[in-house]
């Protein structure tokens, strides 16, 4: 069975989402700076950088961004 | 030059057929002069509502192809000498009913009326643009379900881009009694999410199914109050709000709310 949410925090999360996705495109935006910034210290792997949204236990909102890396990078040179 | 209120929503049956004529009655009796246009062009209710729609000769789409003069379309009140309708009946193609010949109707109506009040068809296309660029301000219905409110906050978004002087936010169908229980959102939650003050709370009120033109009608009910305060609200600029928990309130309240529920 699934827990009830309080409606007004069920809507909450519901706009959150809508503002990442809405027409300004802020998840991509996010999601590519991120990838970018992360590619000069880390090698990542082919998966793109995930998004993700939750409300926690304290009514906060945490906003993820989910990278894989397989290695880092040193100066140009990867670390094997 | 009068007001030219849009009321919009983007969800459908959220009652914006409903405000529009009964605030459109409710500023008649405040002693305005009040025209309703019926812009949801196609899917038109307006008239029902009214009860005039055995009156209609002309229509929005007759006076934009010049087949009779706007005054000629113009349809008087049977309670309220200073309330009139402009019906949109027939279920044609609209193309001929531009925006900007839209709002030139609407411009033509606010000089000789206190307030222009336009109901917009639901949906965020060309309609909705229709309705809201020939309008100077702008009314989001909403009720308290989310999916209501998540479209409403879209809406607002959209209208930010229009010049309007002011956008007010009505929370229709509110259950007292549910808010009480937690099972409904409060208003102050969805103006609060919305970063918006309710121009008006009006309750859920079995009346309204009954007779969709309530104010017109005389009954004492709760939603009669809570419209006439908004439409003093839209008058004036105040503030009031109509309490729909004060009913459920107390030991009676407690009852009320009980047998609600059962029945
Ligand atoms: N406050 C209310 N209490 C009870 N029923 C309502 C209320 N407001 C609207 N309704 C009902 O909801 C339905 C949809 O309303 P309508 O005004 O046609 O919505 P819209 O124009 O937004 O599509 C109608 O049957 C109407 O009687
Ligand atoms: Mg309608």
């Amino acid at each position: 069975m699934k827990e009830t949410k309080r409606p007004a925090d069920r809507l909450k999360k519901v706009l959150m989402i809508d503002k990442l996705k809405s027409a300004s495109n802020l998840e991509e935006l996010l999601k590519n700076d991120a990838r970018i910034l992360l590619e000069n210290y880390f090698e990542l792997t082919a998966g793109a950088v995930r998004t993700g949204l939750n409300i926690d236990e304290k009514n906060l909102i945490n906003i993820e961004l989910t990278a894989k890396a397989a290695n880092i990078k040193r100066f140009g040179i990867i670390l094997k | 030059m009068g007001r030219k209120l849009v009321f919009t929503s983007g969800k459908g049956g959220v009652g914006k057929t409903t405000m529009c004529a009964n605030i459109g009655i409710a500023l008649s009796m405040l002693g305005q002069k009040v025209v309703m246009v019926d812009a949801d062009i196609g899917l038109n209710n307006l008239d029902v509502v009214m009860c005039v729609e055995n009156k209609v000769a002309y229509d929005v789409a007759d006076v934009v192809e010049g087949k009779c003069r706007l005054k000629q379309a113009l349809i008087q009140d049977a309670d309220f000498p200073s309330l009139y309708i402009l019906p949109s009946f027939h279920n044609y193609d609209t193309a001929n009913i531009t925006a900007p010949n839209f709002k030139s109707i609407i411009d033509t109506l606010s000089v000789g009326f206190d307030f222009v009040i336009i109901d917009c068809p639901a949906g965020i296309d060309s309609g909705f643009h229709r309705a809201v660029a020939a309008a100077s301000e702008a009314y989001v219905v909403t009720t308290p379900h989310i999916s209501a409110v998540r479209d409403a906050d879209k809406v607002m978004a959209l209208l930010n881009g229009y010049p309007l002087l002011n956008i007010g936010l009505v929370v229709n169908r509110v259950r007292g009694d549910m808010v009480i229980s937690g099972e409904m959102m409060t208003a102050g939650d969805i103006s609060r999410l919305l970063r918006c003050t309710p121009t008006g709370i009006i309750p859920d009120d079995d009346t309204v199914t009954v007779n969709s033109d309530i104010m017109r009608h005389n009954t004492e009910c709760e939603v009669k109050q809570a419209i006439m305060i908004l439409a003093e609200n839209i008058l004036s600029g105040k503030r009031r709000i109509y309490d729909c928990t004060d009913d459920y309130r107390g030991i009676f309240g407690k009852l009320k709310a009980r047998l609600k529920k059962m029945f």
